[in-house]
C-alpha cells in the first residue's frame, strides 16, 4: 500500500500544475494585451484608462 | 465602481484561496484513511471537486448559450467561451486523477467503462468547442455557432452523471459510497469543504478569464480605430 502515496502525490501534483498552467497563462496573456493597449492608446494619443 | 470590483476580485481570490488551503488540510490531516483503499483514496475529494467544477463550468456555457441566442449580447458569449477553458482544465484534471487513483484500486490507469468512456468524449467534445470558435471569422457567426454548439455538449453533463446509473459500471457513486468504500461523516465534510474550494476557485478563474476577453476587445476596437496607412 505505501507504493500507493506516488499516485497520490502525483494526483495532487497534477492539480497544482495544471491550476498554475491556468493561471499563469490568463495572466501572461493579460499582461501582453495590456502592454499593446497601452502601446496602440499612447500611438492614438488617447489616455489609457481603459477599465477591463 | 472600477475599485469595487478590484476589492471583489481580491476577496474571492483570498476566500478561494483560504478554502484551498482548508480543503488540503482537511484532505491530509482530517480525513480517516479509508479501510479498503488506504492513502490512496485521498484523491478522490479533490477529483471529485474538480469534476464539480467541470459540471458545472459547462452548465454556466449551456445557460450563457441561451442568453446569447436570446439577447445577442457579447457578455453572453464572453462567459460561455471563460467557462470553456476552466471546464476544460478541471475535467482534464478528472479525467488523469482519476486514471492515478484506478491503477492501485483497479489495476489499470484506463478501461472503457460507460463513465470513463464519456468523460473521454466530453473532453474531445470541448476541444472541438475551441476548435469551431477557432475556425469561424466572423464575431456574429463564430458567437451564434458557439452558443449552439455549447448548448448541444452540455448534454455530456448529465449523460456522464447518470451513466453510473443507467448502465453496469465500476465506477463509484459519491452518493453512495460506492461499493467498498466506507464513507464516514468526517470524510462528508472534507468533500463539502473541497467542493466550496473549487467553486470559488472557479469563481475567480472566471472572473480573470472575463477580464482578459475584455481585453481582447479593446483591444480590437483601439485597432479598429488606428489609420490604415
Amino acid at each position: 500500500m505505501s507504493n500507493n502515496l506516488v499516485y497520490l502525490a502525483s494526483a495532487y501534483m497534477v492539480f497544482w500544475a495544471l491550476t498554475f498552467a491556468l493561471v499563469f497563462s490568463i495572466w501572461a496573456r493579460q499582461r501582453r494585451l495590456q502592454r499593446e493597449i497601452a502601446d496602440l492608446a499612447a500611438r492614438l494619443g488617447e489616455p489609457d484608462d481603459r477599465q477591463v | 465602481m472600477g475599485e469595487k470590483r478590484g476589492v471583489l476580485g481580491l476577496v474571492l481570490a483570498s476566500a478561494g484561496a483560504a478554502a484551498l488551503m482548508a480543503a488540503l488540510g482537511m484532505v491530509f490531516l482530517y480525513a480517516p484513511r479509508e479501510a479498503t483503499m488506504g492513502d490512496v483514496q485521498r484523491i478522490f475529494y479533490f477529483h471529485v471537486a474538480s469534476a464539480w467544477v467541470g459540471f458545472f463550468a459547462f452548465c454556466v456555457t449551456f445557460l450563457a448559450g441561451i442568453g446569447y441566442l436570446v439577447r445577442g449580447e457579447r457578455r453572453w458569449d464572453i462567459l460561455a467561451l471563460s467557462s470553456v477553458e476552466i471546464g476544460l482544465t478541471f475535467i482534464t484534471m478528472t479525467v488523469i486523477t482519476g486514471a492515478l487513483w484506478a491503477r492501485p484500486v483497479w489495476g489499470v490507469y484506463w478501461t472503457w467503462e460507460p463513465r470513463l468512456t464519456i468523460s473521454a468524449v466530453q473532453l474531445l467534445v470541448y476541444v472541438a468547442y475551441q476548435m469551431l470558435r477557432a475556425s469561424v471569422e466572423s464575431p456574429e457567426r463564430r458567437a451564434r455557432f458557439a452558443a449552439v454548439y455549447g448548448i448541444v455538449a452540455f448534454a455530456t453533463v448529465p449523460l456522464s452523471w447518470f451513466a453510473i446509473r443507467w448502465w453496469r459500471t465500476i465506477h463509484p457513486d459519491i452518493l453512495t459510497g460506492g461499493e467498498g468504500m466506507a464513507f464516514t461523516p468526517r470524510m462528508s465534510h472534507t468533500l463539502v469543504v473541497s467542493l466550496l474550494a473549487f467553486t470559488l476557485l472557479y469563481a475567480t478563474l472566471l472572473r480573470q478569464r472575463i477580464r482578459l476577453e475584455r481585453s481582447s476587445d479593446a483591444l480590437a476596437l483601439l485597432r479598429a480605430r488606428q489609420p490604415t496607412n
